[in-house]
């Protein structure tokens, strides 16, 4: 099984944390107690909900902190942080203003969530000294508005931290005390630690340095690879330079991730439960291993969607949140992207395409293995989708063959490890789970009977999908299910929106975008399912990023976001019980931060 | 223990939680304590099915890399020679039935959902977690066999026990209560005047418990006369149903063991240790490894009940037997939901009726809690839910009967209210209902109309349900009257047509209750030592969980002393030794009265009343019998003690030209061989015992019952002599025990705004009123009632537990939804406290005492006066218009009227 583990450098309280081989699964509140033995953090619920794990988080020295869920942000998402926990926000034996105003007020009880309001708190306050024309009262709901409470009325812990805004002295210095360093020591200490963005040329920009005259002729991508010891059988690169082909393919990658992302999702809320509640799975955040429920593959391919978008901005590449067009490469996609129950045939294409070649062979030679291909091909009849696996080998390929050119590029050891585990989380990983459920070995599963139509232990409904979009002309009516269908679409579009300013931004928005999929996507999912439909999961036809820039970008997500909130109104009596309206609220106060 | 001095031993904790300070139990690791940092983490395996018989784990289904290092089953315990029923609770009167053991034995089907299979030990960090993470997805390495359908246990539904249940029908291995009132036409009939009721074999049956079962012919005619209500213009019939819930206390359950050289060492955040080391207690004797236990109980991250004889606590001690080193069990959230104890769903059905001239004549209740497999406290929740099943209210005749279902979910047992919100939400909109669709009157008025009124004379006062004559304070009459006064009532139908103007629905509601504080019978312990620096360190059996009984017992030793305070709750010493001396003193003595002397750390809504009364006795007989002597010798003074108290301040005693310090005093005492420290006990039951001790010259009076001195908290104690030692009648003319004899009285008006746009019912305003006496501290009383507004209002309106849960195992709060701070801090919340008379809660011949407990009661009228509110916002169009099933959603309502009709 993959145990991955990364080199992870940054702060905690003003001193640094370089660390080699950190579990990548572990999550940061786990980290701080269990390793640093920072207790004051305390975990609550682990999914990022109660928020008594919450502490101080900067992007970059100077800027106004934001809150994190320690407890559902896995350590590969923390290089660069400059973390804060409560232990940190005191100096020496005087009290910042927001411990010293939740003292005052008697606003605890029990306590334990006290540590989490405080730095919520702190972060309010921060956030008013650095952008002083907000409303106080929207930052603290924003901030510290999700913070759970069960044994007081919370009008103490909102009073103490408006106290101690309102009460701020003027001078700077204050507003950076949580920082503990002046403004040029942190910025030291963040180069130390290779923090900062780099300031060098990357990706294509890098290619400049070439020689451009005509008789200089670059060897054709195709030629090298067919005289590699290890050619990628049948695939005929489309470009002569690998670093454009190297993108071309990690983009058909990002949209087949993001497509198969999509598709397990859906696939999951058609399960019935709680009746096959281990089969369908549970959003939140997952230690590593072999997932063991179809959800738990969606959280994987979030991981590898990750990992392919990562590499493309290290490449100089924007990020790419499409899924897949039209045409698509018939070589490359593995199926015609299907929003679908879960069903045997549905499994069939999942099982194929995940599987390694060999273990889908026509010929095996365990009986067992033959009765479970014989089985499979009689499922998939004509259909033979691509496997996804064979893509990463030519993307494998073809990065070998522009480390051979660009050796000093980017770090190609790390690269091609995180290719190489994401290709075997799918073949080893996703295709063992598909197949023991197509087989009806899974746990959950009672026996392979289970998948006869009409079976009353069949484990899926058969959901069925309307688009969000109202027809041209129309506005999204004001019932139930064009509700719920608008509000997961614009759930969705700022996820991705999200997602793909995170990538140019070292994935500081990752924490928001998953607080919108666990919680108000799930929510509507779940309460859609209720009524025999799936998210509709719309393409935006604008894209993800239809800014100008990066800062017009941003600015639009927001906008969309902002979208969120006032959908939320408007269809507010059609929201589940379960569905938070603060998420998109918490959000924009992030997104201002950075802008 | 290390070096360092733990947290859970300091005076105030505030401070230490807001600084990220180890506080609690989950805060500390094995090294911390001084146990080195090897410690392995333990994992339980849960049942997640009581429909297949368990058979055996097949740990070859988790990855290789997470196999545990041992792994405990039912036999692993049991070949040891351990008990593995050990901290089950046994069956209670009239029921038969109980979980058999702690852990599931092999080849038989699970007892209960979320069952403990076997208790797996890791001994790393990361592996325990991937490990959980394996178990929750399901790597289905528990293997279970089909059994036949017909030998499982029926599963009927709550509405099919109910009604069976309105014919008095029930498996009879269950537990019931039987109330009956009756004060005419009929001769009297109650508990108190004629013993505890039973129905068996379609017989009603008074007996006290001295004498044979007799048939009641009373009983038997009443209840049958009461089997003739039925609903019309003067009698309504109301049926509710209230939810199973999460005490959603934010620290998941965690502790940590070691088994060392004979000593079962566990520290875990605990409201019960008392009941637990005396459980735990059983794992030593003759023969075992074990020879002494020690549980050390860290302050909670909340527990609103559910952490008393939780079964955390036991899996934990099985885990360090075994573990072969120190071990740490640390439920997750997941865990929690699914394993912790919960609080009891219910269906309550009534009859309540009332004469044209508006006062309340009958009442025929039946009650179902839904409790789960386990004991636990089921029996004392159904029983005091029933005692205050008709509020308090007067009624000509009643008969409550309740009932405490077995269902094969987790354990189901105390939680803030006590059995008291499920049935108030039916009798409270009960009578609403009556006072408005049937009498056409205020409810307000109509209640106060019909209050039970104390008196000191019991043959002058109301009687309650179980005919316990009110004799002690109940501010049922200030309660209504206040109400009645109060702008947000008596303005409530402009504030509708005004709210209408804008298409929201806006009413207003009034719930009314008295509870019952402490439980029939409260022994009680402290114990203070002035310390040589001067200042004073309290213990106390208490726990502190949120409800300020660490600030609240520091604040009464600064008060009475001026000085500071140190307080040690949750402690076993010096208690131990002392009650052991108790006990043996009264071994020959006659007359004892039933649990005294017992040790209990019961902390809801017992600080004031109950644990400061024991800590101001020991004061008061520490300054008697030490202080004030050497006060004496070292002055050479010969002023009474009013008048030598009448100097003392925070500097000290002034007496004359000097000025003697506390510290003085002690450093005196112990050179003098005199001990500092003194240990008190007290019993309340229908009033507190007390006693004249005498030692030397000097004698001493007080509430308490007997006093001793130590040298140190671990040393034997000297007892001081004592005579007339007078305890309260506990019983009536029936012979048995009056259920309760202490009340508060408690209430809201809440106002709500129900807005058809945005299908939200919102609460704006709220008041509370409490009948709680002075406030020790005022902050933390009055964060008790904003607490219990918000827990009130969570249970009203938020919470929502999956039906079976134990089965789901992804519970947590994403869907397990409460309110946060924008669902209530905008609430006009007013509090009105009543004042107590100046003879105090209790009466002249009683002891003094100035306050109540009042932690709970701030929780239970909030569901009923919200379904009143929204009965008035609807515009009392019909029965239907008050929502009898909770959580109350916005789709359930009847709306049957434009707003403001």
């Amino acid at each position: 099984m993959l145990r991955k583990t990364s080199d992870i450098s940054f702060t905690v309280n003003g001193k640094s944390e370089v660390v080699a081989d950190v579990p990548e699964d572990m999550h940061l509140g786990h980290y701080l107690r269990e390793v640093l033995g920072k207790t004051g953090t305390r975990i609550g619920c682990s999914i990022g909900e109660c928020r008594a794990c919450t502490v101080m988080v900067r992007h970059r020295p100077g800027e106004p902190p934001v809150t994190k869920q320690s407890c559902m942000i896995a350590m590969r998402h923390v290089n660069g942080w400059e973390v804060t926990t409560i232990e940190g926000i005191a100096q020496e034996t005087l009290l910042h203003p927001v411990q010293q105003a939740i003292l005052d007020e008697d606003a605890m009880q029990c306590g334990y969530c006290a540590a989490g309001f405080a730095v919520a708190g702190v972060v309010a306050y921060e956030q008013m000294a650095a952008l002083p024309n907000q409303d106080p009262e929207t930052v603290i709901e924003a901030v510290a508005g999700h913070n759970l409470c069960r044994c007081t009325g919370y009008t103490r812990y909102l009073k103490a931290i408006r106290r101690a805004i309102d009460e701020r002295a003027p001078a700077p210095a204050l507003a950076n005390l949580a920082l503990k360093l002046t403004e040029k020591q942190a910025v030291e200490q963040f180069d130390l630690l290779g923090l900062l963005e780099p300031n060098v040329e990357k990706g294509a920009v890098h290619n400049l340095r070439a020689d451009f005259s005509l008789d200089a002729i670059e060897t054709p991508l195709a030629f090298s690879l067919a005289a590699s010891p290890a050619p990628a059988r049948g695939y005929v690169p489309l470009f002569a330079n690998p670093l454009l082909e190297l993108t071309r393919l990690l983009r058909d990658a990002a949209e087949i991730e993001h497509s198969l992302l999509v598709q397990y999702l859906y696939a999951a809320f058609s399960v019935k439960c709680p009746e096959y509640l281990s089969l369908a799975g549970w959003a939140s955040h997952r230690y590593g291993g072999r997932p063991l429920h179809v959800l738990g593959v969606a959280i994987e391919e979030m991981t590898h969607l990750d990992v392919v978008n990562g590499l493309l901005v290290e490449l100089g590449a924007a990020p790419h949140l499409g899924r897949q067009q039209f045409p698509y490469e018939q070589d490359i996609y593995p199926f015609a992207f299907s929003l679908e129950a879960l069903s045997l045939e549905t499994l069939a294409k999942y099982v194929y395409v995940e599987a390694p070649a060999d273990r889908i062979a026509p010929q095996q030679q365990d009986p067992a293995d033959q009765a479970f291909v014989d089985q499979l091909y009689g499922v998939l009849g004509t259909a033979r989708p691509n496997q996804v696996g064979s893509l990463y080998r030519k993307i494998e390929a073809v990065m070998g063959e522009l480390r051979n050119r660009e050796p000093d590029l980017i770090d190609f050891n790390l690269w091609l490890k995180k290719l190489e585990e994401v290709r075997i989380e799918g073949e080893a990983e996703h295709f063992e789970l598909f197949k023991s459920i197509f087989l009806g070995t899974h746990s959950a599963l009672p026996g392979s009977q289970v998948w006869a139509p009409g079976s009353p232990q069949y484990p899926s409904y058969a959901l069925h999908v309307e688009t969000g979009l109202p027809p041209a002309g129309e506005d999204v009516k004001d019932e139930l299910l064009p509700a719920l269908r608008h509000i997961g679409n614009l759930n969705y579009w700022a996820v991705c929106m999200l997602l793909d300013q995170s990538y140019r931004r070292r994935g500081r928005y990752h924490n928001a975008s998953r607080r919108h999929m666990t919680g108000p996507l799930r929510s509507v999912a779940s309460a859609l399912a209720l009524h025999g439909e799936g998210v509709p999961f719309d393409a935006l036809p604008q894209g993800y990023a239809p800014g100008l820039d990066d800062r017009q970008n941003l600015a639009l997500t927001l906008t969309m976001v902002r979208e969120i909130t006032q959908a939320e109104i408007r269809f507010s009596r059609f929201l589940p019980p379960d569905y938070s309206k603060r998420c998109a609220l918490e959000t924009v106060a992030e997104l201002l931060v950075t802008l | 223990m290390g070096e360092n001095r733990p947290k859970w031993m300091e005076a105030d904790l505030r401070r230490a939680k807001i600084t990220g300070e180890k506080v609690f139990a989950s805060d500390y690791r094995s090294d911390d304590l001084g146990w080195g940092e090897d410690c392995a983490h333990a994992l339980v395996v849960r049942a997640t099915c009581v429909t297949k018989k368990f058979k055996r784990l097949d740990l070859t289904k988790l990855s290789v890399e997470n196999q545990p290092s041992k792994v405990i089953t039912e036999e692993t315990i049991r070949l040891a020679n351990y008990d593995t029923s050990i901290g089950v609770m046994p069956p209670p009167r009239g029921a038969t039935w109980t979980v058999t053991r702690q852990i599931c034995l092999a080849d038989t089907v699970p007892e209960f959902l979320s069952q403990p299979l076997a208790i797996l030990i890791y001994d790393n960090f990361l592996t325990f977690r991937r490990a959980a993470q394996e178990i929750r997805e399901d790597r289905g390495i528990v293997v279970y066999e089909d059994v036949r359908p017909q030998t499982l246990p029926a599963n009927p539904t709550l509405d099919e026990i109910l009604d069976d249940w309105r014919t008095l029908e029930v498996d009879t291995s269950l537990a019931r209560q039987h109330y009956l009132w009756s004060a005419a036409p009929y001769p009297a009939s109650s508990q108190y005047s004629n013993g505890p009721l039973t129905f068996n074999a379609g017989a009603w049956s008074r007996a006290d418990p001295t004498d044979p079962v007799k048939e009641s012919a009373t009983a038997t005619a009443i209840y049958a006369d009461l089997a003739l209500l039925k609903p019309d213009q003067l009698c309504v019939e109301t049926t509710t149903y209230t939810q199973q819930v999460d005490p959603a206390f934010l620290e998941p359950e965690s502790g940590l063991a070691r088994f060392k050289d004979g000593t079962l060492t566990i520290l875990a955040g605990t409201q019960s240790a008392s009941g637990e080391r005396r459980a735990l207690s059983a794992f030593v004797k003759p023969g075992s490894d074990i020879k002494k236990v020690e549980l050390w109980g860290a302050d909670l991250g909340g527990g609103f009940g559910g952490r008393d004889m939780a079964p955390h606590l036991f899996q934990l001690a099985f885990a360090a037997i075994f573990a072969g080193k120190p071990v740490r069990l640390a439920y997750d959230r997941f865990e929690q939901f699914q394993a912790g104890l919960k609080r009891h769903g219910s269906a309550v059905h009534s009859l309540v009726s009332a004469t044209k001239d508006g006062l309340l004549d009958r009442a025929l209740m039946h009650i179902v809690f839904e409790g789960g497999a386990e004991i636990n406290l089921s029996n004392p929740v159904m029983s005091l839910g029933s005692l205050h099943a008709t509020s308090f209210y007067k009624f000509r005749q009643a008969s409550v009967n309740g009932v405490v279902t077995r269902r094969a979910v987790p354990v189901v047992g105390s939680m803030r209210g006590f059995g008291i919100p499920q049935v108030n939400f039916n009798i409270e909109t009960a009578v609403d209902k009556l006072a408005v669709l049937g009498l056409k009157d205020d409810p307000v008025a109509f209640r106060r109309r019909n209050i039970l009124r104390h008196d000191p004379l019991p043959t002058s006062a109301d009687n309650v349900l179980a005919g316990t004559p009110l004799k002690f304070h109940v501010a049922n009459a200030e309660v209504c009257d206040l109400a009645a006064r109060h702008p947000l009532w008596t303005g409530r139908d402009a504030a509708r047509a005004n709210a209408a103007k804008g298409g929201i629905y806006r009413g207003v509601g009034f719930a009314g209750c008295m509870q019952a504080y402490g439980t029939s019978a409260d022994p009680q312990y402290a114990a203070v030592q002035l310390e040589f620096d001067g200042t004073v360190t309290v213990w106390s059996e208490t726990v502190d969980m949120g409800q300020g009984a660490r600030q609240s017992l520091a604040f009464v030793i600064e008060a009475a002393f001026h000085t500071r305070a140190q307080v040690q709750l949750g402690t076993a010493e010096p208690f131990a030794a002392f009650s052991a001396l108790m006990l043996q003193n009264v071994q020959n003595v006659q007359n004892v009265p039933k649990k005294w002397g017992d040790r209990s750390s019961a902390s809801a809504s017992k600080t004031a009343f109950f644990h400061v009364h024991v800590v101001r006795e020991a004061l008061a007989a520490l300054l008697r019998f030490r202080i004030l002597p050497a006060l004496r010798l070292i002055t050479g003074s010969m002023l009474d003690d009013d008048a030598i108290t009448a100097g003392w301040g925070e500097k000290g005693f002034v007496v004359g030209a000097r000025t003697v310090a506390l510290s003085e005093i002690a450093q005196h005492l112990e050179a003098s061989g005199r001990e500092r420290m003194v240990i008190a006990h007290g019993y309340f039951a229908n009033g507190w015992s007390q006693a004249r001790f005498v030692e030397g010259t000097v004698e001493h009076r007080s509430f308490a019952d007997a006093i001793g001195f130590a040298r140190d908290f671990l040393a034997t104690p000297t007892l001081v002599d004592v005579f007339d030692r007078v305890f309260p009648d506990p019983a009536g003319p029936g012979k048995t025990p009056v259920p309760r004899s202490g009340y508060a009285a408690g209430a809201h008006l809440i106002a709500v705004e129900i807005d058809p746009t945005a299908g939200a019912i919102r609460v704006t305003d709220a008041v509370a009123f409490l009948d709680a006496g002075e406030p020790i501290i005022e902050n933390v009383l009055d964060g008790q009632v904003e607490g219990g507004l918000q827990m009130g209002i969570a249970h009203a309106l938020f919470e929502d537990l999956p039906r079976e849960s134990g089965q789901d195992r992804y519970v947590n709060f994403d869907r397990y939804i409460m309110p946060r701070a924008s669902d209530v801090s905008g609430i006009r919340l007013e509090q009105t406290r009543i004042p107590l008379p100046p003879g105090g809660a209790l009466n002249a011949n009683d002891a003094f005492i100035r306050h109540k407990g009042a932690g709970e009661v701030t929780m239970t009228t909030v569901a009923a006066a919200i379904s009143n509110a929204v009965a008035h916002a609807l515009g009392h169009h019909s029965a239907d218009a008050w929502p009898n099933r909770l959580p109350i959603r916005y789709s359930d309502l009847k709306i049957a009227r434009a707003p403001g009709a």
